[in-house]
């Protein structure tokens, strides 16, 4: 009973609730299926096309504040205009996530240009510009939350799907920003940063009160109150509870074996989640307070587990629990903030085993709690009309990194460790506009880590030949820390203390174009090469059999365009496309778990009445390679929300997932026995929405 | 289900949906942040008269634009062909020491201090001024532009309008938000 691969967290992988075909419904093939996506864009689209929006002048000032001002926050802790920023960005609006029914982080994130996210029905791993490895958890992307870093402190994991532990209905805007960013926000920006901006009471606009069901025994009630007070105070609360039962039978072919029940797992893919959110605004002073929590049981036997375990069956409980306060004042023309943050994840794994003798059935709890304290401060301040700087400071107290391991019955505890870290940072920003045209950026961050210091530089060149486009070269680096879970001595061995933060450096050229007021289109290259990729090798010395190493080097390029259009009466449409090669440089070989090709499209319709939408989305991921080597085909799926106004305050909201109900896998992780793990076919949910108050 | 019946399906839905086309509300688009500022400015206009000494009928209606050349062309190609209450718009850059007094509207931008000076040269004036600039209504301007929720809102400073001389219709003030 003593080595445990199985206990890693680390070796499996990220997942949404999902669900599975049921027999008797027809597969559609994905061709069919993509047939019918381009009859129906061709029969919906094409007429209108030519039809282009009124011009800006011509609309009305309530028809102009409903319009998005195409700014973003999270390139350089700084409103500016997307086409200034220096990054290639992308951004959801909270409309967006209620026209096309997302429930979670990774489903917007997989509507996104560039972006996938393979589901191993239990956590959601993101890949991004290529490199979605199996088994790693997303510490290569850094997820915050109104500008304020959420990956935790042990795996330093940004998690994207019920685990996240925020409902999507809370959020305002979500911000996705490629390339590195390590110049301002340090570890985890290595791919991209993704900025999640939460709903105001202003945004949030009344009451509301919603209930939802849906298949798979799905249900979830969500109250929400947003107010502002007449000294100007303004309030949003909102909570949720949500659950589903999943699927009640899951076949997978690689325990089909009489003794595990022939590959099915019964009744062993529920989760349901709790979910609360505060955020009080007065003066200069914001709070924003979350907790959220998100059970789920493991249908895949990971780690070795006890496949079919009924008894004590393999189980997951994430916990977010987030509180920071931010105080921005203006001294002249110097914008001031100062922020304070307590950050604490906990998360409990049941995995059942057999003894190692093979008699009898043996329970591990793998438990973590992870507490982080974070000050900083940062001034932003124009120089003349021609430069703004921002410099700030971040210090970083993680009080707890804590990992215990035990049995239950017998109870034995098998390893309590208790660990605590410090960090600090500075970072420097200068952008200058070099003529009326053209912006010149460049940043610099300095991380002091406890074993080593990093200084991450970033430069960006911008020629803006008119306000409608820009070109963009960005130039940026980061790095990603060996995180407490890899650091871990007792599990890895004390070569571990020796590893060193992988860097990445990335060389991307953008072209962003607006056409007339209606048309807006983006293309991008990029070049990549990360070195010293901290990688699971096999070592026979250290308590789990493995350690990690810097080992790894990847090089990448890509192309990826995007175009969003605002069509006549309200239409809106969207579509990329992602083109992406990353390969192993010593072997030359494409990085498991890679799509060369990514498709998207999005239409979104108004309906019958105000506030009615229908809108439509189909998602092609391409080919990939599983960790086995097995080709794990592309697939088109297309999902329709509905959305209905009934009365002044009524509406009813229908989502179907995965409309043509494809048969679709993601590669699964070396944590499990299979080599890929099958997704869910057709969903539905349908809900009703009761609002008060006017938006 | 068979796949022909899909497809029926997919065609009947395609057909549902251009059946159920309507005019609806414009969401969440993106615009370039200037030509969205120009096309506010240019609102603005039409919901505010000048006193006839300083705008009298079928003179042009002068719009200057200080420290924003995006803004200025932005605005200069958003009132191309367009005219107000009989009033043709003109748009200048006269840059921060240049004669701002005979401007209707004034939309400056830079910093505090170049915002604040161009509110005083044209405190006497019926001048709408208007900026991007975060504190610019504590700094005496009358219109303020400000992000929220990724939308672009405006506020007007009440004092300040009614020592104004310039008439604005209660629908902006109606629309007029905190920042």
């Amino acid at each position: 009973m003593t080595s445990s691969p199985r206990l890693l967290r680390a070796l499996d992988v990220p997942a949404r609730p999902s669900e599975v075909r049921r027999s008797g419904l027809v597969r559609m093939s994905y061709q069919c299926s993509a047939r019918l996506v381009l009859t129906l864009a061709l029969t919906l689209f094409l007429p209108h096309l030519v039809m282009a929006q009124a011009p800006l002048p011509d609309l009305s000032l309530e028809e102009l504040m409903t319009l998005d001002s195409g700014q973003v926050y999270g390139a350089s802790e700084r409103l500016q205009p997307v086409t200034e920023a220096p990054a290639s960005v992308s951004f959801i609006t909270a409309d967006e996530i209620a026209r096309f029914g997302y429930r979670t982080l990774a489903d917007i994130l997989r509507s996104v240009r560039g972006m996938y996210v393979s589901d191993d029905r239990n956590f959601s791993l993101v890949g991004v510009r290529g490199f979605g490895k199996p088994g790693d958890y997303n510490s290569r992307i850094l997820l915050l939350v109104n500008g304020h870093r959420v990956n935790d402190n042990v795996f330093g994991q940004a998690e994207v799907g019920a685990e996240f532990g925020m409902d999507a209905a809370t959020f305002d805007r979500v911000e996705i920003i490629r390339g590195p960013a390590s110049s301002i926000y340090g570890d985890s920006a290595f791919f991209a940063v993704v900025n999640v901006i939460t709903k105001s009471g202003a945004s949030l606009g009344g009451g509301t009160l919603a209930l939802e069901a849906g298949t798979l025994g799905m249900q979830l009630a969500r109250g929400s109150v947003g107010h502002v007070f007449a000294n100007g105070a303004d309030l949003a609360v909102s909570g949720t509870v949500e659950r589903s039962s999943g699927n009640s039978r899951l076949y997978f072919p690689a325990f089909d074996a009489p003794e595990t029940n022939f590959g099915v797992a019964e009744d062993l893919d529920g989760e349901h989640m709790r979910q609360f959110y505060a955020r009080l605004a007065y003066k200069s002073l914001t709070v924003t307070a979350a907790y959220g929590t998100r059970t789920r049981t493991v249908p895949t036997a990971s780690f070795e587990t006890l496949f079919n375990e009924q008894g004590y069956p393999e189980q997951t409980t994430d916990r977010h629990t987030l509180l920071d306060a931010e105080w921005i004042r203006l001294f002249g023309d110097t914008r001031f903030s100062l922020r304070g943050s307590f950050d604490r994840f906990t998360y409990d794994g049941t995995y059942p085993r057999t003894q190692d003798d093979g008699t009898g059935r043996l329970v591990g709890i793998n438990s973590v709690n992870g507490v982080r304290w974070t000050a900083g401060a940062r001034a932003t301040r124009p120089f003349g009309t021609r430069q703004t700087v921002i410099a700030g400071f971040e210090f970083i107290d993680n009080v707890h990194q804590d990992q215990m391991i035990r049995y239950i019955d017998p109870p034995l505890t098998l390893l309590d460790l208790q660990r605590r870290a410090q960090q600090t940072a500075l970072y420097l920003q200068d952008e200058v506009k070099i003529t009326p045209w053209l912006n010149g950026t460049v940043g610099v961050r300095y991380d002091g880590y406890e074993q080593f210091n990093r200084v991450t530089p970033r430069a960006a060149l911008i020629a803006m030949p008119s306000p409608r486009q820009s070109y963009k070269y960005l130039y940026g680096s980061a790095f990603r820390a060996p995180n407490a879970y890899e650091l871990n001595t007792k599990f890895f061995g004390e070569s571990v203390v020796d590893l060193r933060p992988e860097t990445i450096d990335t060389h991307e050229v953008v072209w962003e174009r607006f056409t007339g007021d209606w048309l807006r289109t983006s293309l991008s290259g990029y070049w990549y090469r990360a070195d010293r990729l901290i990688t699971l090798a096999a070592d026979d010395s250290t308590f789990l059999g493995a350690t990690y190493v810097n080992e790894g080097e990847v090089r990448a390029r890509g192309l990826e365009f995007e175009a969003q259009a605002r069509l006549w009466r309200g239409w809106q449409a969207g579509g990329s496309y992602a083109l992406q090669r990353a390969l192993d440089r010593d072997t030359r070989v494409e990085l498991p778990n890679s799509p060369r090709h990514m498709v998207k499209a999005r239409l979104s319709i108004p309906g019958y009445g105000a506030g009615a939408f229908v809108a439509v989305e189909s998602v092609y991921v391409g080919d990939r390679r599983s960790l086995a080597d097995v080709n794990v085909p592309g697939a088109m799926t297309m999902h329709l929300t509905v959305t209905q106004p009934l009365s002044r305050s009524w509406a009813l909201v229908g989502t179907v997932r995965n409309l043509f109900d494809v048969d679709y896998s993601d590669p699964a992780s070396s944590a499990h026995r299979q080599d890929v793990i099958p997704q869910n076919g057709r969903t539905a949910r349908i809900g009703l929405r009761w609002t008060i108050g006017t938006k | 289900m068979t796949s022909a019946s899909l497809r029926l399906l997919g065609l009947g839905l395609a057909v549902g949906l251009l059946v159920t086309l309507r005019p609806g509300p414009l969401g969440a688009q993106e615009v370039t942040p200037p030509a969205l500022k120009a096309a506010f400015l240019f609102n603005f206009v039409k919901f505010t008269s000048w006193p006839s000494d300083v705008l009298p009928d079928t003179a042009p209606l002068q719009m200057c634009v200080v420290n924003a050349p995006a803004i200025g062309s932005a605005l200069s190609q958003a009132v191309q062909g367009r005219s107000i209450g009989g009033h043709a718009i003109q748009v200048t850059q006269p840059g921060e020491a240049g004669n701002l007094r005979g401007c209707h509207v004034l939309f400056v931008s830079g910093t505090r201090g170049a915002a604040a000076k161009a509110v005083t040269a044209v405190r006497d004036v019926p001048v709408l001024t208007v900026s991007d600039l975060q504190a610019f209504a504590d700094d005496g301007g009358i219109a303020q532009f400000h992000v929220q929720q990724g939308q672009l809102r405006f506020y007007f400073a009440v004092n300040a309008v009614r020592a104004s001389r310039l008439q604005v219709s209660s629908k902006l003030l109606i629309l007029s938000r905190q920042p």
